[in-house]
């Protein structure tokens, strides 16, 4: 059974680097709340049934991972530093997000940019992303995209938006899907 | 240092749980403490009851019969009697420590589906979480520990009355005072003693250097209050943090 698994295993990492490299923000488009859920849940699953959950980050807007009574540092940190602190440019530090500060009054947009950094700290090699909230603007949205892309390419990390945005998706054509990839390895057969 | 940092963090955050935690446990302390020092005196007089029954001939025993059996099986009645008590403590702490911390487990689970998510083993979380109840029922040890060298003699006193006075009240439900009387007059007058008639039964503790602690059972109340403690709140932490993650893993369907 190991020797499976790691077959297995491999065969999930090589088809996860034919659809999501090089690194870089990539948009799967969900028709609704419940099929981006659905989409979510069962990538999350692809990744432990491989077992390559570590390679895996989340950035949700409702469980968000962020422990109340640390600080936005300790939050960023919380699984280890692989990256030095300047990933976070000067500009986010200073206006959206200050280190030292308790974590537990950070807004959404906030929020999505400490999850977003504390799994590029963690060294995840893919992040998943469940849409953007709600009371984000198109202006915020666009400069988070901006701020994630210069990030994600430093640390040849790709970022995964499940969105029911068709927007966003169509202003992406070459890094997008408007049906939901499968992350099942590709057989001899359906090459 | 980061598993220090969120411990001490999380400490500081829910610091009137842990403070309602370190009252639970200095009065369990207290409460052990002071059951073992009773157990420890009646022993202590046990003891000298049997150093000063020796000094008398077997034939001078033998004649006060009556009174010494029924004197030593009130010790031992008196000495399973607080046994008993101080097991029912250990236990109803461990059970009450297991429900309290299933009420504040509960109470924490988002904070533990936030560790969950950022991929924390369900060990590392029990870990950090056993800490913070570690380190206050220690503090509250500590607490105790220094009540007892400030004002242990004072209570060991008082303790002493009550167990002689204990003891008094169990004996008469035993033997009349009369057979008591006309027993301890018998031995009385087999030998010259340097102790009066009712010495012999209740003695009080022979003279001699002190201990710095007049006070019994610190080390078994350290490790069974504080051991129990932490048991209940272990088996409490489990039970939320395995059902939790068992829901990660398998979330409900949408209807």
């Amino acid at each position: 059974m190991p020797i499976f698994h790691n077959h297995a295993a491999t065969a999930f990492q090589a088809r996860l680097q034919q659809l999501f490299t090089p690194a870089d923000l990539y948009f799967i488009y969900a028709q609704d709340a419940a099929a981006l859920a659905t989409t979510a849940r069962s990538y999350t699953q692809a990744f432990v049934a491989s077992g390559a959950i570590k390679t895996l980050g989340m950035v949700d807007q409702h469980e968000t991972g962020i422990v109340p009574y640390l600080s936005v540092r300790a939050n960023l940190l919380i699984n280890g530093q692989t990256q030095p602190t300047d990933l976070i440019p000067q500009a986010i530090q200073r206006d959206l997000m200050q280190l030292d500060e308790p974590a537990a009054a950070l807004t959404p947009a906030q929020s999505l940019y400490l999850q977003l950094f504390r799994g590029l700290f963690a060294g995840r090699r893919f992040l998943l992303m469940t849409d953007f909230p709600a009371s984000m603007t198109l202006q915020e949205k666009r400069y988070f995209m901006n701020s994630a892309t210069a990030a994600v390419r430093r640390t040849a990390t790709s970022l995964l938006v499940l969105t029911t945005d068709t927007n966003l998706v169509a202003a992406h054509p070459g890094t997008s899907w408007w049906t939901a990839p499968d992350l099942a390895p590709l057989t001899a057969d359906s090459h | 240092m980061q598993f220090l940092t969120r411990t001490f963090a999380a400490l500081r955050y829910h610091r009137r749980a842990y403070l309602a935690e370190f009252g639970f446990v200095l009065l369990l302390c207290a409460a052990s403490i002071v059951t073992l020092t009773v157990r420890a005196q009646g022993l202590g007089m046990r003891q000298n009851f049997s150093d000063r029954l020796a000094q008398f001939t077997p034939s001078a025993v033998s004649k006060a019969g009556q009174l010494v059996s029924s004197v030593k099986a009130t010790y031992g009645q008196l000495d399973v009697r607080i046994l008993w008590t101080w097991a029912a403590l250990i236990a109803g702490t461990a059970l009450v420590s297991f429900v309290l911390a299933l009420v504040f487990a509960h109470r924490r689970r988002e904070e533990s589906l936030a560790y969950m998510l950022v991929g924390k083993p369900t060990g590392a979380i029990l870990g950090q979480y056993l800490l913070e109840g570690l380190i206050v029922a220690l503090a509250a040890f500590l607490g105790i520990w220094l009540l007892c060298l400030l004002f242990g003699t004072t209570v060991a006193d008082w303790l002493g009355h009550l167990t002689r006075t204990t003891f008094n009240d169990q004996l008469k439900g035993t033997l009349t005072d009369g057979t008591v009387a006309r027993d301890l007059n018998q031995l009385m007058h087999q030998h010259v003693t340097t102790f009066s008639g009712p010495g012999l039964l209740a003695p009080n503790q022979p003279l001699g250097p002190k201990p710095a602690l007049a006070l019994s059972g610190e080390v078994w109340t350290l490790a069974a209050v504080v051991g129990a403690t932490t048991v209940g709140q272990a088996a409490a932490w489990l039970c939320q943090l395995t059902h939790q993650r068992f829901r990660l893993r398998h979330p409900r369907q949408a209807a």
